[in-house]
């Protein structure tokens, strides 16, 4: 990773758990995050009155117009897709734009047939000109560059986030909430939540610069929350109305959650940063998981506070202001009765406890998809996660329970 | 209603080949609970009915089969045409296997009433129903 600063940096504001940009909550997730969720979109494709095709482009392009109705110039927002690790946007001529570099063309994989897959690029596009945007060349299907081309007519896409819901500010210090475990541990989280921040996890405009983040071994997005939100939930209802176990449907989506902690988790704490800050502070696994859970409350998905490790029973970890709990909220008018809902809170900490306590991180194993599918993923050994909290379903905070 | 075969294939054996093809064509490997469960769901969304794949046996009629080597060749990019002719047992050899371990009936019910939680119950029992295999 280089240091130089980028030109024209957008405003960041952090709060209560919350990286926010122009109004916005973002998240930083990897590409494997971003590939699996896109994958399970997909897959609901032939559901009725259902378009994952449309939704995965169109989840977009509303977030992007409240960024224009923030004040947000158009040269803002080119550079801010480039700041937030999307790629490079530019316009090639009155109705053409193209990305010769991007997350979505470049960086995401898939399980079958390839398929033009710059989605989200598309409803970033609709967002700044306003009008229906279709990509018609993609790097992923062998073009030298993402290409997307303006129709005449105007999108006509409504803002999804109907509801006004605040974050928590009296989010309790850690370990010092009632029902809280007496932890001793020397891992300073104030201290490596400050080291974070001076990564430089941005990506850059100008000549021989590609605005992707390449960090921890994998390539990071600072991605729109509601995006990820508006596309999960969305997809989720619609494979349960149609009868689709939800067991499975669910399992799909903790799956990215479980794939995202292996590898960005992962590569976070095989990284000479955490070598070099957390690592000197942790005496044992469980300071790794504190340090982990530490550098996880800079990342924007919200504030997770550790609540009991109990090795031989059970690990339990609250969520504060969780940008899937808040992001329903925002949504849905109504709260849920399943407080199953955190998908990708589920899968994170189902991962992390495997990390420590399936594989062990500490050992430096070698982190591929030959070890995901063989140890890291197996069954045998594996814990099992369930949420009893959540803020979806009107509760204070998510609460996940990680047990044998 | 349409009276069709009946065919039965070993999970494991089917996983087995579906990565062993993967990984021949360079690949990545995926894990079998998460090939179960993609195939269940992608089985509901193009066909309209569920299938249980995460049980030892998978249950598919004629048509069924079809449905399955296009969605392996549209979402795993594998084609199984031919191993999946060879990987379905004979009917012999599934009375065998019936008797000895009982797994057939077993299996047949725990598809049922996992079906039944879902809302699939009359589509299943339409299609197996009763005197489906032939």
């Amino acid at each position: 990773m280089t240091t130089d600063n980028p030109t024209n940096p957008p405003q960041v504001i952090s709060e209560n758990g919350h990286n926010i940009i122009g109004g916005l909550s973002r998240v930083f997730h990897c590409n494997h995050y971003n590939a699996h969720l896109q994958m399970t979109v997909l897959m609901s494709k032939g559901l009725p009155n259902h378009h994952p095709e449309s939704l995965l482009k169109d989840a977009q392009t509303p977030l992007v117009e409240l960024l224009k109705n923030q004040g947000s110039s158009n040269e803002d927002l080119l550079n801010e897709f480039s700041f937030c690790g999307f790629g490079i946007l530019k316009q090639v001529d009155e109705n053409t734009w193209e990305t010769p570099h991007s997350h979505y063309g470049e960086a995401i994989y898939e399980h079958g047939k390839k398929y033009k897959s710059c989605f989200f690029n598309t409803g970033y596009v609709q967002g700044l000109i306003g009008k229906i945007a279709e990509e018609t060349a993609c790097q992923v299907m062998g073009d030298s560059s993402d290409i997307f081309t303006l129709h005449a007519e105007s999108h006509g896409l409504a803002n999804y986030l109907v509801n006004d819901y605040p974050l928590q500010t009296n989010v309790p210090e850690r370990f010092r909430f009632p029902g809280c475990q007496d932890f001793n541990t020397r891992v300073d989280e104030a201290q490596i939540m400050a080291a974070v921040a001076t990564l430089p996890l941005f990506g850059r405009q100008g000549e021989n610069e590609t605005g992707l983040i390449d960090a921890f071994g994998v390539v990071l997005t600072n991605h729109f929350s509601d995006y990820y939100n508006r596309i999960s939930y969305e997809t989720y209802f619609a494979m349960c109305k149609t009868g689709i176990p939800e067991e499975d449907s669910k399992e799909m989506f903790v799956q990215s959650g479980h794939v995202c902690a292996f590898n960005t988790f992962g590569g976070i704490m095989s990284s000479p940063e955490w070598h070099a800050v957390v690592e000197p502070m942790c005496d044992n696994r469980e300071d790794w998981m504190h340090g982990m859970v530490a550098v996880l409350n800079a990342l924007g998905w919200g504030i997770f506070r550790i609540e009991k490790i109990d090795v031989e029973k059970e690990f339990v970890i609250r969520a504060y202001n969780s940008y899937e709990g808040v992001g329903f909220r925002r949504m849905y008018s109504q709260t849920t009765d399943d407080r199953n809902i955190s998908f990708l809170g589920m899968g994170a900490v189902l991962g992390l406890v495997h990390l420590l306590w399936k594989v062990d991180i500490r050992e430096k194993p070698t982190l591929n998809q030959k070890f995901y599918v063989e140890q890291f993923n197996n069954p045998e050994n594996s814990y099992s996660v369930v949420q009893t909290h959540a803020i979806a379903a009107g509760d204070e905070y998510d609460r996940f329970v990680v047990s044998k | 209603m349409s009276q069709h075969n009946l065919n039965v294939i070993s999970s494991s054996e089917f996983f087995s080949i579906v990565n062993k093809k993967r990984i021949n064509n360079s690949l990545d490997e995926i894990e079998n609970t998460l090939l179960a469960r993609k195939m269940g769901i992608l089985f509901a969304v193009k066909t309209d009915n569920y299938v249980n794949f995460k049980g030892d046996y998978i249950e598919l009629n004629d048509p069924q089969l079809l449905s399955l080597q296009d969605i392996l060749e549209e979402y795993f990019d594998v084609n199984m045409t031919e191993e999946l002719k060879a990987m379905v047992i004979d009917e012999d050899e599934m009375k065998k296997k019936v008797s000895e371990e009982e797994i057939y009936l077993t299996t047949r019910t725990q598809s049922i009433i996992g079906a039944q939680n879902a809302g699939f119950l009359g589509k299943i029992k339409s299609l197996f129903g009763g005197n489906s295999a032939s």
